[in-house]
């Protein structure tokens, strides 16, 4: 009797089977059920401004207003210093050392150099797995930037769009209406001007996609006032009109 | 019972290790198991049974002179101590008779044991004790007391008491994995059919040692003798899946670029084929210390994040993916450093560097040269003490002509005076514009420009 027929009588005598003939049992199908929205957490003043308090997929800043880096700046604070990683594709001209003062941990921030079509190829790679991403618009098509959508909220990556060009579908819309640079002077009549810049205030207006809107005051680089008579919130503004010590 | 021998080289001048790796290789040759206990100086054990120990002692000599032209002096004792010692005049001690040879030596020799203070030594000497025999008679209690718990180990190792088991050397491990071509790899898929064995290989090379690596440095040497080569990051946990994706990538950027740089596809790639791979991992770790499952350094997230950023440079060159690094200057340029994600590491910036700007700082960078004019359209310098010629009204660029709603500065620099070469002097001058931007201008040279856009 030769070697393998030893096992296999066996086996068919005792009605067993050999583990070569085993196959995998089938797999149950997973259960369809929508994937929990991934929400990063963002700075106090910021997550006012979000839906879910947080950055979701898709958060849009309009570029070209000034004191709109900084709030870039502001907006990756919060994730970054709860550790995850920010990349920056393809935006020129930044000066990635002011982001510290916005609260940017720089050891989570990556600058990825691309320009033209290669701004989609870094995207889409850097979609499969980096937490924040942000990109400017005008590099993709509406297709591309769909897709990019798509690919982010299966990853739970959100997108910042730098938005040179308006994109469909952000959860979120931010606008910097106004901003103020706090310190310098107007020094009429004189030859050396005293202060400096310390910090800028920028009113953000927010747009949601349900169409609601939201302002806030953010203070990007810290030194908000706290003299409430300078800049009374309605709180506080509500307490003194009834005449009570603020 | 094993005896120790050790054999010195006392006209080894060289501090580096890796000069002695040789002599060690020819000591592997007699007997497996080598401690080095500085460069020119190893030791090793010899079983008692293994046979004359001066004819082993001649034969150590004879191989090491001959590899390398130095005179070679040995010394066989029990423990290691006396070893080293007789090592110093070339003497073997009897079985059981290390007390014996310690104990006239001079007390400087307890230097050898690595554990007393030279100026323990001088003052054990002005006490009256010269010689090691001496040492050894004084009260244990009492040399712990004076001394402390090291001299009293190195009084007992004086003693020949106590001796410890020789650490053998670690060998390195030869992990570089090579593939000569037998015909020259012309096309792309030729040098990948060739790569995929080569990387199993180096795998396989760091499998068998537990070990796994960070960095893995791809050379290619073509037959016209150019040798290219490219390090890459890998993921230590998992390197076999990235392995070949960067393997393949550099090939194709190779091989493919070369083709589009030179017209003639046929003649060039022919002469530029590929004629050797290599492939030589770095950074190497143990499995466990590279595993994240038992001790989690990293949350996954990361984990995948990392992943990302070393597919998008894999994608755009490790380059294309920066961090942001402070590095030494007073100016935003010079300040901040940019260096490729995990590449060589940036120094750190030293010093406290004053007269540099404060926080906020810039978020744009800019280049462009303006005019900085007073109320009537004059340009505005300023003084070698720091002063503007006159009030500052309007910045100038592109055609416009902005009013400065507010300001402050000049702040003036003067950076190295002392080296022509390296001097600069400038001034520094924040605006704030009517239109609503703030800007930090230079004046260097007596030309204005930004230095950056506050935005």
């Amino acid at each position: 009797m030769s070697k393998g027929a030893v096992p296999a009588a066996l086996a068919a005598e005792l009605g067993l089977r050999l583990a070569g003939e085993l196959a995998p049992a089938p797999r149950a199908p997973a259960p369809v059920l929508a994937p929990a929205r991934h929400i990063l957490p963002a700075t106090p003043d910021i997550s006012a401004l979000l839906p879910y308090s947080g950055l979701s997929t898709v958060t849009a800043i309009t570029a070209g207003r000034i004191g709109a880096t900084s709030l870039l700046w502001r907006l990756l604070a919060g994730p970054s210093s709860a550790g995850a990683w920010c990349a920056v594709v393809g935006l020129e001209r930044l000066y990635p050392l002011s982001a510290r003062a916005a609260g940017v941990d720089l050891e989570r921030l990556a600058l990825v150099e691309a320009a033209g079509p290669r701004i989609v190829d870094a995207a889409g790679a850097l979609a499969s797995g980096i937490p924040v991403l942000a990109a400017p618009s005008a590099a993709f098509t509406p297709a591309q930037a769909r897709r990019l959508a798509a690919k982010c909220r299966r990853s739970g990556t959100a997108i910042v769009w730098w938005e040179t060009r308006p994109v469909n579908g952000a959860d979120a819309r931010l606008e910097v209406t106004e901003v103020r640079w706090q310190g310098l002077r107007a020094n009429a009549g004189r030859r050396y001007g005293a202060g400096r810049l310390t910090a800028c205030e920028l009113d953000v207006a927010a747009r949601w996609r349900s169409g609601l809107t939201r302002r806030a005051r953010i203070w990007p680089y810290g030194g908000r006032p706290d003299n409430v008579l300078d800049m009374p919130d309605q709180f506080t503004a509500r307490k003194l009109r009834r005449g009570d010590r603020p | 019972m094993t005896r120790t021998v050790v054999a010195r080289l006392p006209d080894w001048r060289d501090e580096d290790q890796a000069a002695f790796e040789p002599v060690l290789d020819a000591l592997d040759l007699l007997t497996p198991y080598v401690e080095v206990l500085r460069p020119g100086c190893a030791a090793m054990p010899l079983r008692s049974l293994a046979g004359d120990e001066a004819e082993f002692c001649e034969r150590l000599i004879d191989t090491v002179t001959g590899l390398t032209g130095l005179d070679c002096l040995t010394g066989v004792a029990d423990g290691l101590f006396a070893a080293i010692l007789a090592a110093g005049s070339g003497r073997i001690v009897p079985v059981g008779r290390d007390a014996e040879f310690l104990a006239p030596r001079d007390i400087a020799d307890l230097r050898a044991t690595g554990l007393i203070e030279p100026e323990d030594c001088e003052t054990l000497r002005h006490l009256g004790i010269g010689t090691l025999g001496a040492f050894c008679s004084l009260p244990a209690a009492a040399v712990a007391e004076r001394f402390g718990a090291s001299a009293r180990r190195a009084q007992a190792i004086a003693a020949g008491q106590l001796a410890r088991p020789l650490a053998p050397r670690q060998a390195e491990p030869e992990l570089t994995v090579t593939t000569e071509a037998e015909e020259p790899y012309e096309t792309v898929e030729q040098a990948l059919f060739a790569a995929r064995p080569l990387s199993e290989r180096l795998l396989k090379g760091l499998a068998d040692r537990n070990l796994t690596c960070a960095r893995v440095t791809v050379t290619a040497r073509t037959v016209r003798g150019l040798t290219r080569s490219r390090t890459w990051q890998l993921d230590p946990a998992a390197p076999s899946a990235e392995l070949a994706r960067r393997v393949r990538w550099q090939l194709e950027g190779w091989m493919s670029g070369h083709v589009d740089a030179c017209g003639d596809v046929n003649s060039q790639s022919a002469a530029d084929a590929i004629a050797e791979l290599e492939l030589a991992p770095s950074g190497l770790l143990g499995l466990i210390e590279a595993g994240r499952g038992l001790w989690e350094v990293k949350d996954a997230a990361t984990t995948r994040a990392e992943a990302a950023l070393r597919h998008t440079q894999g994608l755009l060159g490790p380059e294309a993916v920066l961090t942001v690094t402070d590095a030494d200057g007073r100016g935003p340029a010079e300040r901040h450093g940019l260096a490729p994600w995990r590449g060589e590491a940036v120094p750190p910036r030293s010093g406290p560097w004053p007269g540099s700007l404060p926080d906020p700082l810039p978020a744009r960078t800019g280049t462009e040269g303006v005019e900085v004019q007073d109320a009537t359209g004059q340009a505005l310098e300023v003084s070698a003490r720091g002063a503007l010629s006159a009030i500052p009204a309007f910045v100038a660029f592109g055609g416009e002509r902005v009013p400065i709603i507010a300001w402050a500065g000049p702040w003036p620099l003067d950076e190295r005076w002392w080296d022509e070469t390296a001097a600069r002097r400038y001034a520094r001058l924040q605006v704030h514009l009517a239109d609503g931007r703030a800007a930090l201008l230079h004046l260097e040279h007596r030309r204005w420009k930004v230095g950056g856009w506050y935005d």
